[in-house]
Order: structure tokens, then sequence, then C-alpha cells
């Protein structure tokens, strides 16, 4: 009697042990096989964008807000690889993982992320060596996680569609103003939101050079920033926002009176909280 | 004395010439103590031949094996024994089930784990930030971004007089792109957001830089 039970005891424990261990192998890889695909596409592809580097967590948010969104296994599958392709070629993972799941967090259609994810990928591939060029040549960064944010910037730039050469010149400007890589990096962001704005890139990269040669701090490229999408906000033509950027960037007064000290990026959030319509505070 | 044991010794295995065994055995038998020695080796010559070799008793070579000074082993040696020597592993049912339960609670705490949207981290120490939206007209609102992988519904703001929602964030220093999500569909930019950036998509995200 004693025999049958140990060995049913067993034969229970094993199978408890069988059932966690997909748990115990990875999550991700469990959630690529319970979106229903059969033994291919979506797990390869979780397998391969895990093997590339990209971590397990990120790749379930993805697989399960693409069920959630009802994305066929195969899109999910593409979707992952297009992170896991940009993981092998060795291009900063979290702005390309930072779009795919924001994307699917705000229902934008699957086929169009994956081309947005692709495209910034490719432009995170080429704005790397841009970036180390400028390093290289002596913007220095102030911190570990200037680079990053530099390519990011870069990145982001490179796909509004801003020319390459005119980032590196604005890097020339930043140099022989002995700013630093940070400096760069916010000077290229209004470039890219100006651009974005539908300012043509060669008078938005004039303005902001001229911006980098004045000194510009966060607060003053904020300033200019706001104006402009005000402007933009309400469907004011193009030649007024390049009209009133070109001002704000040449106002005499502007500048050098919003400066705060040691270039702190602008707050006054605590300022709108109580009567305006958002903010920030500290 | 080395030297009449050795003549002893000869005179046993038969190795003095004949013409001077007589003499040898003379001055053997006419010293006590030689005499005595030579009895004692005749004797124990004797029983051998006559009962043939012995086999050693039980416990001899672990005896004579004791006794012998050990080898330290070499660092070498220890390497190889703790990576290859042979082991046995000795289990009990409790032993099992312990092993057991402690795999399934690992594996329940790391897939809880797994489920918590985390931060980059970016180094130093975490500041509150709060973040404030007016809408009146909004049932819920919530903010998404990259500190919390754009999780609808994990930072949801709290009303206050007024139609003003609040919330605040424990970020570390950093770089972060943020919307408010109203009633769980709506997406909006902060129109207090310090900068903005184009999402990729059509729209833009509310830049909130925290500075070391």
């Amino acid at each position: 009697m004693k025999g049958p039970l140990i060995r049913i005891l067993v034969l229970v424990l094993a199978g408890m042990l069988v059932a966690i261990m997909p748990v115990l192998t990875a999550g991700a890889a469990e959630q690529a096989a319970a979106a229903g695909t059969s033994p291919g596409e979506l797990q390869q592809a979780a397998d391969r964008a895990l093997r590339a580097g990209v971590p397990a967590a990120d790749v379930e948010i993805i697989v399960l807000r693409g069920r959630e969104r009802g994305l066929a296994p195969d899109r999910i599958g593409e979707l992952i690889g297009t992170v896991a392709q940009a993981g092998e070629q060795g291009v900063p993972l979290r702005p390309v993982l930072d779009r795919i799941q924001q994307g699917l967090a705000k229902g934008v259609a699957a086929e169009r992320i994956i081309a947005a994810a692709r495209r910034l990928a490719e432009c995170l591939a080429a704005a790397g060596p841009l970036v180390d060029d400028l390093a290289g040549r002596g913007l220095r960064a102030s911190s570990p996680q200037d680079r990053g944010f530099a390519v990011e910037t870069v990145a982001r730039a490179l796909e509004r569609p801003v020319p390459g050469p005119m980032v590196t010149e604005l890097g020339a400007i930043a140099l022989r103003h002995g700013a630093k890589l940070a400096q760069f990096d916010r000077a290229v962001r209004s470039l890219t939101l100006l651009v974005g704005a539908g300012v043509p890139a060669d008078a938005a990269g004039r303005m902001v050079g001229r911006a980098i040669g004045r000194d510009f701090t966060d607060r003053d490229y904020a300033r200019v920033e706001r104006r402009v999408t005000d402007l933009l906000d309400h469907g004011a033509p193009v030649e007024e926002i390049i009209g009133a950027a070109d001002q704000e960037v040449r106002s005499e007064l502007g500048p050098r009176d919003s400066r705060d000290a040691g270039g702190r990026e602008s707050g006054g959030a605590a300022d709108r909280e109580g009567g305006g319509r958002g903010g920030r505070g500290r | 004395m080395t030297n009449e044991r050795e003549i002893i010794q000869r005179l046993l295995d038969g190795e003095v010439p004949a013409a001077e065994r007589d003499e040898v055995l003379r001055r053997v038998l006419n010293d006590p103590e030689l005499r005595q020695e030579y009895e004692e080796f005749s004797a124990a010559l004797h029983i051998l031949e006559r009962d043939g070799p012995q086999e050693a008793p039980e416990g001899f070579t672990a005896a004579v094996m004791a006794r012998l000074p050990e080898r330290a082993p070499s660092l070498g040696d220890r390497v190889r024994a703790f990576l290859f020597g042979d082991r046995v592993l000795r289990w009990n049912m409790a032993s099992a089930l312990a092993l057991i339960a402690l795999v399934a609670a690992v594996a329940f705490l790391t897939q809880q784990t797994a489920r918590i949207p985390t931060v980059p981290s970016a180094g130093g120490t975490e500041v509150t930030v709060r973040l404030s939206f007016y809408a009146p007209q909004a049932r819920q609102v919530a903010v998404a971004g990259d500190f919390n992988k754009w999780t609808v519904g994990t930072d949801e703001m709290e009303r206050r007089d007024g139609g003003l929602w609040t919330i605040d964030l424990m970020l570390q220093p950093g770089r972060y792109s943020y919307m408010f999500v109203l009633d769980g569909t709506t997406w909006v930019a902060d129109p207090g957001a310090e900068s903005f950036q184009d999402d990729g998509f059509g729209s833009r995200n509310g830049v909130l830089r925290i500075r070391t």
C-alpha cells in the first residue's frame, strides 16, 4: 500500500513541476506561444529578440499589448522582429522599443508602427557615428547619459528629415562656441521641432545656428518652441511661424533677460498649476 | 652490534661458508644477547617454513595506510575533485517537496516582477515630480510615458477641486516623454510641458527633463 502511494505522490509532484516549467524558462517566450501561433514565427521572433539583448519584460509588453489590440500573431512577430533586428545591428534598443510600445498603447495601426520603428532604427544607426565624430572633435559630454540622449535626438532630427550635414554643421558651430554635447542636443531638438512645424530645414538650421551663437539656454529654446507650437496649434501659415521664430531668436530682450542660472531647464509648472491648463512642479 | 646481527642473518640464510660456520655459531651461542636473538629468529624461521605464507590480519593494510603521513593534495587536485568528483545526492520526500515549493515561489515572484513596468535606471536619486492637468469634463485621467512604458492605467491622476487632475511621480534624473490619457481613450499632450517632441505618429509628446 505504501509503495503505490509514494509512486502517485511522485507523479503528482512531477506533474506540478512540468506545469511550472514554462514560467521558469522564459515569460516572453511563453507569452509568444500563448498568442496562438504555430511553433513558428512569433516564438521565433521572441527568441531572436531575447538573443539580441531585448529585455524579456519588453517583449512581453509588446506581445500582451498586441494581443489586447487584436493584432494577428504574425504582426506581433513583425514588431518584435523589428526590435530584434535593431539589437542585432547594435542600434540603441530603448528608443525603438519605446516607439513600438507607445504606438501600441496609442492604438496606431501595426503597419505604421513597424514602418516608424524601422525608420527610427535606421536613423539611430546613422546618428551614432555622427555624434561620436563630434565628440571626438571636442564636443564634451557632461554626464554618461548625454551621448545616448544626443544619439536619439540626432536620429529624430534625421527622421524629419533634417540633412545629416546640417546636423554636423550645427555641431561645428557648437564647438566654436565652446558648447557641450547637452547644449548641442538641445539645439537639435529645437531644430527638429521647427522642421516638424513646416519651417524649411535651411531656414531652421540658420535660426538654430544663431541661437547656439547667442548661447541659448534650455529656457530660451523652450520659449521659441512654445511660440512655434502655439502658432502651429492655431493653424498659422508657415511664413508666420518662420517670422515669429526668427524674431524670438533675434530678440535682444528675450534670451538674456529670461535666462535662469546655470542653464537649468525651465519649469514654471507651479505657476500654471492653479489657473493654467496643465503643468509640472517639483 | 649491527655487524653481529648481519652475521646472524647470514647464518640463518645459510650464507656463512661451512669452514667458518662452527666458529661463528659458537660465538653467537656464547653471547647471551646474541643467542636469544638467534633463537627467536630461528623459531620464527621454523614457523614460516612449516606453515607457509600467512595472510595478513583483517585491517592490516588500513592500519598501515593510516600510519603513513598524509600527502597534501595540490590545488589542481582539489579543483579537479571539486568539479569532477562523484557526488551522491541523498534526498527524501520532505526535501523534494521543499525544493518544489521554493522553485514554484521563485517562478511566481519572477512572473509578477516581469509584469511591473520599470524605468531604465539612469543613476541618481529619485525625485518627486508633480504633473497637473485641467480637465473638468474628464471622468478619469492617467499619465502614460516612457517611464511606465506607456502603460495606461498604472499612473492614474487624482481629481482635485475645480477639475484639476494631479499626480506625483517618483522619477530618476533623465529625460522623459509623456501624454495624458483622458477616460482611457483620448491622448492629450501636456499643454504645460517644458518642451515637446514628435512622437513619430503625427502627434507631440510632452518632454520632461529631470537634472541631477
